[in-house]
């Protein structure tokens, strides 16, 4: 009778039942995040070799930082990882708006490009591992169709991910192939929600498309703009998989993006305390960046229902 | 809309070159699932010649039979299927259960604000700084290349994105239907499980796909964390590039096999899926 009771207490305090529903949430988030981060953040301050049986961290204060940031294939590791993201965020940004405004334009059949952007989803939808393949096969500089359209239209054969010079400028062109269509989906649904009034009036007033499209569609998506680049940011910094299936970083060193090295230096080089280092300053440079897009992002709940 | 009856001719050259720009946007995007199905369906001989093969008369399901008569790539679908519905149906709950807590309660020490913070700064981290501890971790504890390693790993990879997603359903949700159930007396379970649950069942199976999607596809938890037994189809496709380079269509057949799961639940979802895309989507 007590038990049942407390047990009927219990259910009608909705902060402690809250406390129950949040249980499972909070052991993920300390099980998958919290603890292995202390871990890595103990082992980047710590001297451990995983290949001597019994070793235990040794405490050896920023010795691995030190190593990391004197390392230059870190520094050319993080400006590939720059030059990756800035190159092809704007070129996504304008293919990306052509795009959504021609498949929204009506000129264009409306099934046509209903058709047309549901085919989009399609590259978003592709494993990156298998967009990775994909592109080796496409792109193969012997028996690809790449080269064999190129000479077909009088362009000499390129060597694509075969050479260290073009290898990291293909990786960014498939990229753009593949990822301008997270711009393309947004922006629809945009430019789709806008309200129809100004740009009625401004038809009426005799304005062309594209001035319709600079001085009036435009700045309405500003909002969408930013949702786009800051995701855009975070996943282009964050590139691996797809990286790892075209190139696996080469050839040399030439396509080893930032999250390859890190990667590299501890499956490969078992370097683990250097390769938590190194996570840890890419984390902390990311840091304002995540800041700046969680106050854009996030709305905390106004009211409660226990207010 | 002003109505225009006739079409001048500068009319039908801008209607012309925009077909032409549609018509490229779906070559440049189709084009390469074409030729991967076609590899997958070419006969050996048909590969490695100059000029290629772009249209093959005579097409073989040899490389199919041959991914899928090796034991090892059955064990390697297998593995994947399991892991992704065991992580995608714990994430889902978990998430929503956080969110909707996050989203009604206001909890003491401003725990919501907190909370909200920390699942989305974890949305935001770079996966590979995980990766690492994972595997010494993983390691300590005799995980290394289980299925239950990958689901750990996958549930924390996947919480941060449905409680985010969710969270915006049940804020944009009217709160009055619970009021009135607060009213009649229903303890928060009770308004949880019959007025709540019964309406989010549409966004948590859209968010539960968006997780099943990228878990489906991720590649550097389980090339870290596995190595034989508990290996994922995303590893075996990605270990054709060393191994078996030549194997092209085995690879492709592979690949393909990979992708229809994914290709079938996108166009079940296709309505859904641009606010699934603008929340980032599950990405390793």
């Amino acid at each position: 009778m007590a038990i049942a009771n407390a047990f009927t207490r219990f259910a009608r305090d909705d902060r402690k039942v809250a406390l129950l529903f949040l249980l499972p949430g909070l052991a993920v988030l300390v099980l998958t995040y919290l603890f292995p981060l202390i871990y890595s953040l103990v082992l980047s301050f710590s001297e451990w070799d995983i290949r001597k049986p019994g070793s235990r961290f040794e405490p050896v204060g920023f010795d691995n930082y030190a190593d990391i940031l004197t390392d230059s294939d870190f520094w050319a590791a993080g400006w590939r990882s720059t030059v990756y993201s800035v190159v092809s965020l704007p070129i996504q940004l304008v293919l990306g708006t052509l795009i959504a405004v021609l498949l929204t334009s009506p000129r264009v059949n409306s099934k046509l490009g209903a058709f047309t952007r549901i085919t989009m989803l399609i590259p978003l939808m592709l494993p990156p591992v298998v967009l990775g393949i994909l592109w080796r096969l496409i792109l193969n500089v012997n028996y690809g169709p790449a080269n064999h359209i190129l000479g077909l239209v009088g362009f000499g054969p390129l060597s694509f991910v075969s050479s260290a010079e073009t290898a990291l400028a293909t990786a960014i062109f498939v990229e753009v192939l593949a990822n301008t269509s997270v711009v393309v989906m947004i922006l629809i649904g945009g430019i789709l929600a806008l309200p129809p009034d100004p740009l009625r009036a401004a038809e009426v007033d005799g304005a062309g498309p594209w001035r319709i499209l600079l001085e009036i569609k435009l700045p309405q998506l500003a909002s969408y703009y930013l949702i786009i680049i800051l995701i855009r940011v975070m996943d282009l910094l964050k590139t691996f998989d797809f990286i790892y299936a075209l190139t696996g970083g080469g050839p040399g060193s030439s396509t080893i993006v930032f999250n390859l090295f890190i990667y590299r230096e501890g499956q490969r080089f078992l370097n683990y305390p250097g390769a938590s280092a190194a996570s840890w300053v890419f984390l902390v440079a990311l840091l304002p960046l995540s800041f700046w897009l969680l106050r854009k992002a996030v709305r905390p709940t106004d009211t409660y229902l226990n207010d | 809309m002003i109505r225009r009856y006739s079409h001048p001719p500068r009319e039908i050259v801008a209607r012309i070159a925009l077909y032409v720009a549609v018509l490229a946007v779906l070559v440049v995007v189709l084009f390469p699932i074409y030729w991967l199905v076609l590899n997958s369906l070419k006969y050996q001989r048909d590969f490695f010649t100059n000029p290629p093969v772009f249209f093959a008369t005579q097409l073989t399901l040899d490389h199919y039979r041959g991914v899928l008569s090796n034991p090892l790539n059955r064990q390697y679908l297998w593995n994947t299927f399991v892991v992704t519905t065991v992580a995608t149906i714990i994430a889902t709950f978990v998430g929503t259960l956080c969110a909707y807590v996050l989203a009604r309660i206001r909890m003491p020490f401003r725990l919501n604000g907190t909370l909200l913070v920390a699942i989305l700064i974890s949305r935001l981290f770079p996966p590979v700084s995980l990766a690492i501890p994972y595997y010494l971790l993983m390691r300590n504890f005799g995980l290394l290349d289980t299925r239950l390693a990958l689901v750990i790993a996958y549930v924390g990879l996947a919480l941060p994105f449905v409680t985010w997603l969710m969270l915006t359903f049940f804020q944009d949700l009217p709160k009055e239907i619970e009021r009135a159930a607060m009213v009649d007396g229903c303890t928060m379970f009770q308004r949880f499980r019959w007025v709540v649950l019964p309406m989010s069942v549409t966004s948590m199976i859209v968010s539960g796909i968006f997780v099943f999607m990228g878990v489906w596809n991720e590649l550097l938890f389980a090339l870290t964390l596995t190595a034989l037994r508990a290996k994922t189809v995303s590893v075996a496709i990605s270990s054709f590039v060393g191994d078996n380079a030549l194997d092209w269509g085995q690879m492709s057949a592979l690949s393909v096999l990979s992708f229809m799961p994914i290709l079938i639940l996108a166009l079940s979802v296709q309505r859904f899926l641009v606010r699934g895309i603008s929340f980032g989507a599950v990405k390793g």
